[in-house]
């Protein structure tokens, strides 16, 4: 505070005796019409624009989504939601101006954007949001399930009411798995380049939304907000995108990596169907996918090995002993992996009985540094192996 | 004979050590004053009492109980080691096995007191099976523990910081817990005080206002040491009427308190032998004789070296029990030593420690038999607070007070009846601080919107107009409505006046590490580059002082002298107040202006206080509105005549002088420190057209200084009187109103002329 304006503070408060108690609040410029094409008005300071698109593609991935999320979310309960805040630190003082919320209906898409002209409408606000997200739908989202919900959560206990969305699908967790190890980032906006492959002409960086929402307030200019209002909607489009290309690449990554179309990362959409996939027939897919990794010579070692670990877990797991010990025994010996060494020297231990081998893989392993916890663990094995062969020469 | 008896008598006949003593006073055994367990106490609890030996209450335990089960807001004056956390532990454990959904918030004021609170709670909890759910909520509390603890810790232990910057901003998160908050425990309620009370009321007057919103109306429980108005700082800070506790029933052993000032080395000087060196020589002689000792010392510093020291001379010394062992304590250690360290100080196997004021506050650490305070620490109330560490129940105790050369000091050993009755140190916040209110009243508007008959602060719906003027908060549908991206808690510290502060940051080989932070305006006094600053003990040179970034770099640095600005001061007054003629002056309270100009710095040497050289500064003028007291010396009132009356040469310095002694005397009274206030001379000042003297607050805006200190001016007039006549010095001194002055250039002695004015102006009696 700099101090001409302590001191007019000050004096101000000397003159309080003679300050009515509130003067009449300044006339604002009227926010009507809005002039945003499309946006008709719900209520006071609530304002809502309807979109529609057919939707013939997407009505077919969300009838057979059961890979992302359970089945009991039919396709008219899925709803693709982004909210526009006033901050982006959260707390109680961000508060949400513009919710957009998609849904089919039929074979069309309807996009519906609400705008809060007003503070003072939130109530009226909050009642339309209500209706329109219903606390029993599954909602889709990108980093949505943390930030966005919570702040809506808040906006209606801060108006004494209880709206709690319930259902989250975030499409940042399969994002991130898929695109993390390829891409620059993870962020909605490089996803829609690199894998959408979709360009926005011109896009507004995060903080100036805020800003834009201020400055209309102010003066009541509603084309300030037109940037902000495509944004949002682009936004929205992009999460049923990003949806459909997620769910393509689950459904049948052979062909993705046969179309070579984007890059992503295999061996997590592999893990992804292993751990999520609910059929036999996911499993069976993610098994071929991992084989065509590590059996394939031109593919990166790295790549090869942490497939090929993958791959021999998931053998294990099914007690495919066999099939475990091809894995692991490619993987030790094209690349000295430790942990497939050790899972070998146990197999030839335990399941093969033969003691002699584990031990030549077990000091083939020790002759580079390893971690202590690792070393130690070779030594002991080393220690058990010797004391069995020399238990069964002396035999 | 215990150890204790047999050194106070090897002491009594040294007739060297009983030179020094200026008051050995002993306080007899007091009994304990006791209580019946309330008769509506829950079966459980009193299981849980009695397991652990607890059959009966301490009276004021019993009173606090009372008070705050009919529902009334309290504050307990507790003592060191008298069964304070039981005064509200109680009465909030006992609603919550009725009323589970209940809640309560404690708050400590700072985060290493609360987790040692919550070890204790969760210690009784556990043991009786309480089932009642405690949980810390600091900075330091893991993500995955906060969702639980807002939703199911009945009982949550934080600190200020947290509820300002992360719980209140983000309520609705907290809506369970803040609809059920039934109680507020605000323990060690005189260290919120001047700055930081001034926020914490802000604070209390945020956390209301949103119980309120979720209906909830707590009860607020608070715990005072010892000060001069613990009621009137507890309504201060929670803005409602508080019934007062403080008639302490636990028992007390004897006490001996002895005031030792120590030998001059230089007496024309007014140099004596150091506090260091003389701590340790007393602490030694009571280790050695098997007696349980703490050392406080006043800075990180000190307390390594003298646990050094102490540790060095005890090398090749053994007991029947083997070494004795002494150990450091200060903040900066990390939790686990210092658990260790406490728990070897109950369990006997540590027999001494050297710690700063960490262990001043609640922390356990069982009965020592002898404290030793190495400089006065600061105030009456701390020093019974350290003073308390040594004494059990039954036995004998020692305290020792060591007092430095500076005039606080020297006053405190030389008036011991500040010490033997009520602590006359008073506590005082301003909430209304502009700088302060604005900046929580941002905070409060992002928590709620706010309506304008809503009366947060007596005034504030004329801010809430200059913020919507702004741009950052805006008017809609009959309220203001928070407006703008940020999240106002982040900028506002608790701890400081303004945001408007500088980093001071330690560069020594090549480190970065941030040591401190000031407000501008005394940044530009005493930061300047080349300037000596002294942190903790430590002595750092300014190598850099860079306003823009609000950032100053020093290094480490050992130099025997220490640098002190000289200030041209402008000062206007803005707007009178108050005005009233008292203790021989006229008295104004107001705004006022100080322009500051830096140009020069002096180099001063340690000890002798010699000149020893000048330095430019090239700092910015600096402008400050704050509040002060004017002291007006009108022709016809006794000040005004007792000025007349001495030489006129001696006129300026004389009034100079007392702006240095009522400073330096200040702390006796009010709980500030000296370098919280400013003073300034005028022989014929401007806008009064008179001789008058300014004291100013030295924060922005003001936090409650200058009306606090015009509520005590005539004590502390008459204090600085016989500080400077008591003095053995014949021209002054540095413990009175200091050193002769060779640029002063002037014939009279300062000290006869100071003496001469004050005892004419304010008498003799
Ligand atoms: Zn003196």
């Amino acid at each position: 505070m700099n101090g001409d304006l302590y001191h007019r503070l000050k004096l101000l408060k000397k003159m309080r005796q003679t300050v009515p108690s509130r003067a009449p609040s300044p006339p604002r410029k009227p926010a009507m019409p809005l002039g945003v094409p499309g946006f008709t008005p719900l209520a006071d300071g609530v304002w809502s624009r309807v979109l529609r698109m057919p939707a013939l593609q997407l009505r077919e991935v969300l009838t057979d989504a059961s890979i992302l999320f359970p089945a009991q979310f039919s396709p008219e309960l899925v709803r693709f939601f982004d909210l526009e805040t006033t901050g982006l630190s959260g707390g109680a003082g961000t508060k949400v101006f513009l919710a957009g919320v998609a849904r089919l209906e039929g074979d069309t898409l309807a996009l519906e954007q609400l705008l809060l002209t007003e503070y003072g409408a939130e109530p009226a606000y909050l009642t339309a949001l209500a209706e329109r997200f219903p606390q029993d739908a599954l909602y889709i989202s990108y980093n949505g399930k943390a930030f966005d919900a919570h702040q809506l959560k808040t906006r209606f206990v801060l108006n004494g009411r209880t709206h709690v969305l319930q259902h989250h699908f975030d499409l940042l967790y399969p994002a991130r798995r898929l695109w993390r190890s390829v891409l620059p980032g993870c962020s909605l906006s490089e996803l829609e380049r690199y894998v959408l492959e979709t360009e926005r002409d011109q896009d507004l960086p995060s903080w100036e939304v805020p800003e834009r929402y201020f400055e209309f307030l102010r003066d009541g200019d509603p084309a300030v907000l037109q940037p902000v209002i495509a944004h949002h909607y682009h936004d929205i489009l992009s999460l049923t995108k990003l949806l459909m290309t997620v769910h393509a690449i689950l459904s049948d990554p052979r062909d993705w990596i046969q179309r070579e179309a984007v890059p992503f990362d295999v061996v997590q959409a592999a893990a992804w169907l292993l751990h999520r996939g609910r059929g036999r027939a996911e499993h069976k897919r993610a098994e071929e996918m991992l084989r065509q990794v590590v059996f394939h010579t031109g593919r990166d070692p790295v790549v090869r090995t942490r497939a090929g670990l993958l791959l021999g877990a998931q053998y294990k797991y099914f007690g495919r002993w066999t099939d475990a010990e091809g894995v692991w025994r490619l993987v030790f010996e094209q690349f000295g992996e430790l942990k497939a060494g050790v899972e070998l020297a146990k197999l030839l231990e335990h399941r093969r009985r033969d003691p002699n081998e584990a031990l030549q893989i077990v000091l083939a392993l020790q002759r580079h540094q390893r971690p202590p916890t690792a070393a130690r663990d070779l030594a002991h094995r080393e220690l058990r192996l010797r004391r069995k062969l020399n238990a069964s020469d002396t035999a | 004979m215990s150890p204790i008896d047999r050194v106070l008598g090897q002491v009594k006949d040294d007739s060297a050590f009983m030179r020094c003593v200026s008051r050995w006073q002993e306080i007899p055994a007091r009994g304990g004053r006791y209580a019946a367990l309330p008769a509506d106490l829950h079966p459980k609890l009193r299981t849980v009492l009695r397991a652990s030996g607890v059959e009966r209450l301490y009276s004021h335990q019993a009173e606090s109980y009372r008070w705050v089960r009919s529902g009334r807001d309290v504050v307990v004056v507790t003592p060191t080691a008298s069964g304070k956390t039981l005064s509200y532990n109680l009465p909030v454990l006992q609603e919550l096995l009725s009323r589970p959904e209940a809640r309560a918030l404690y708050l400590f004021p700072t985060k290493a007191l609360s987790q040692d609170q919550q070890a204790a709670l969760n210690l009784s909890v556990e043991r009786g099976e309480l089932g009642v759910k405690v949980a810390t909520y600091d900075g330091d509390t893991p993500d995955s523990v906060r969702v639980s603890a807002r939703e199911t810790g009945q009982i949550i232990i934080s600190n200020p910081d947290m509820l300002h910057a992360g719980i209140l901003p983000n309520h609705p998160k907290w809506i369970k817990f803040l609809g059920n908050l039934t109680f507020v425990v605000i323990d060690e309620i005189h260290t919120y005080r001047g700055v930081f009370g001034s926020h914490m009321t802000n604070v209390i007057r945020r956390l209301r206002r949103i119980a309120e919103f979720y209906g909830a109306d707590p009860t607020f429980i608070c715990c005072s040491a010892t000060i001069g108005n613990p009621r009137e700082l507890a309504e201060r800070i929670v803005e409602r009427s508080v019934e007062l506790v403080a008639n302490n029933g636990s028992p007390s052993g004897a006490k001996h308190l002895i005031l030792y000032n120590p030998p001059f080395v230089d007496r024309v000087q007014g140099i004596r032998r150091g506090v260091v060196q003389e701590a340790r020589s007393i602490a030694l002689r009571f280790l050695k004789a098997g007696v349980k000792t703490i050392v406080f010392a006043r800075s990180r510093l000190r307390t390594e070296l003298i646990a050094a020291y102490i540790r060095g001379s005890l090398e090749n010394f053994y007991t029947d029990d083997g070494r004795i062992r002494v150990e450091a304590y200060r903040g900066g250690y990390l939790p686990s030593e210092r658990r260790a360290i406490e728990a070897g100080l109950r369990d006997g196997t540590v027999q001494g420690v050297v710690s700063t004021n960490a262990l001043e506050l609640g922390i356990d650490i069982g009965g020592l038999d002898a404290a030793i305070m190495a400089g006065f620490p600061g105030s009456i109330s701390s020093s019974w607070q350290q003073a308390g560490r040594a004494g059990r129940t039954q036995h004998l105790s020692v305290a020792v007070l060591v007092a430095s050369s500076s005039p606080l000091d020297q006053y405190m050993v030389k008036n011991p009846q500040y010490f033997l009755g009520r602590p006359p140190e008073e506590g005082f916040v301003d909430p209304e601080n502009l700088h302060i209110l604005m900046a929580h009243l941002r905070c409060a508007v992002f928590e709620l919107p706010m309506r304008p008959e809503e009366t947060y602060a007596p005034t504030s719906e004329i801010y809430l107009q200059h913020l919507e003027e702004g741009g950052t908060v805006r008017f809609s549908a009959g309220a203001y409505h928070w407006s703008d991206r940020s999240y106002p808690a982040e900028a506002v510290s608790l701890r400081s006046a303004t945001s408007d502060n500088v980093v001071i940051v330690d560069t020594t080989n090549g480190e970065y590490a941030v040591i401190g932070e000031t407000d501008r305006p005394s940044a530009k006094e005493v930061l300047f580059d080349n300037a000596i600053y002294i942190h903790r003990g430590e002595q750092y040179v300014v190598t850099k002082l860079d306003l823009e970034n609000r950032k100053c770099s020093v290094e480490r640095t050992d130099v025997n002298y220490y640098t002190e600005a000289l200030v041209k001061r402008d000062i206007k007054v803005l707007h009178e107040d108050d005005t009233y003629d008292s203790c021989g002056a006229r008295l104004v309270v107001g705004d006022i202006l100080v322009r500051t100009q830096v140009a020069k710095f002096k180099k001063i040497r340690f000890q002798s206080h010699e000149n020893v050289g000048y330095g430019e500064v090239s700092v910015p003028e600096e402008e400050m509105h704050t509040r002060a007291l004017a002291m007006v010396f009108d022709d016809n009132c006794p000040a005004g005549k007792a000025l007349r009356g001495i030489d006129p040469a001696m006129r300026v310095p004389a009034v100079a002088r007392i702006g240095t002694l009522v400073k330096n005397v200040s702390p006796v009274f009010l709980l500030c420190e000296s370098s919280d206030l400013r003073a300034a001379e005028r022989l014929r000042d401007p806008h009064f057209g008179k001789p008058c003297l300014y004291v100013y607050d030295a924060y922005p805006g003001g936090i409650g200084l200058a009306e606090a200190f015009a509520r005590q001016i005539g004590t502390i007039l008459r204090a600085s009187l016989s500080l400077v006549r008591d003095c053995e010095c014949s021209e002054g001194c540095p413990s009175c109103v200091g050193p002769r002055d060779p640029q002063e250039e002037i014939d009279g002695n300062p000290k006869e002329a100071v003496v001469a004015f004050l005892s004419a102006w304010v008498g003799d009696s």
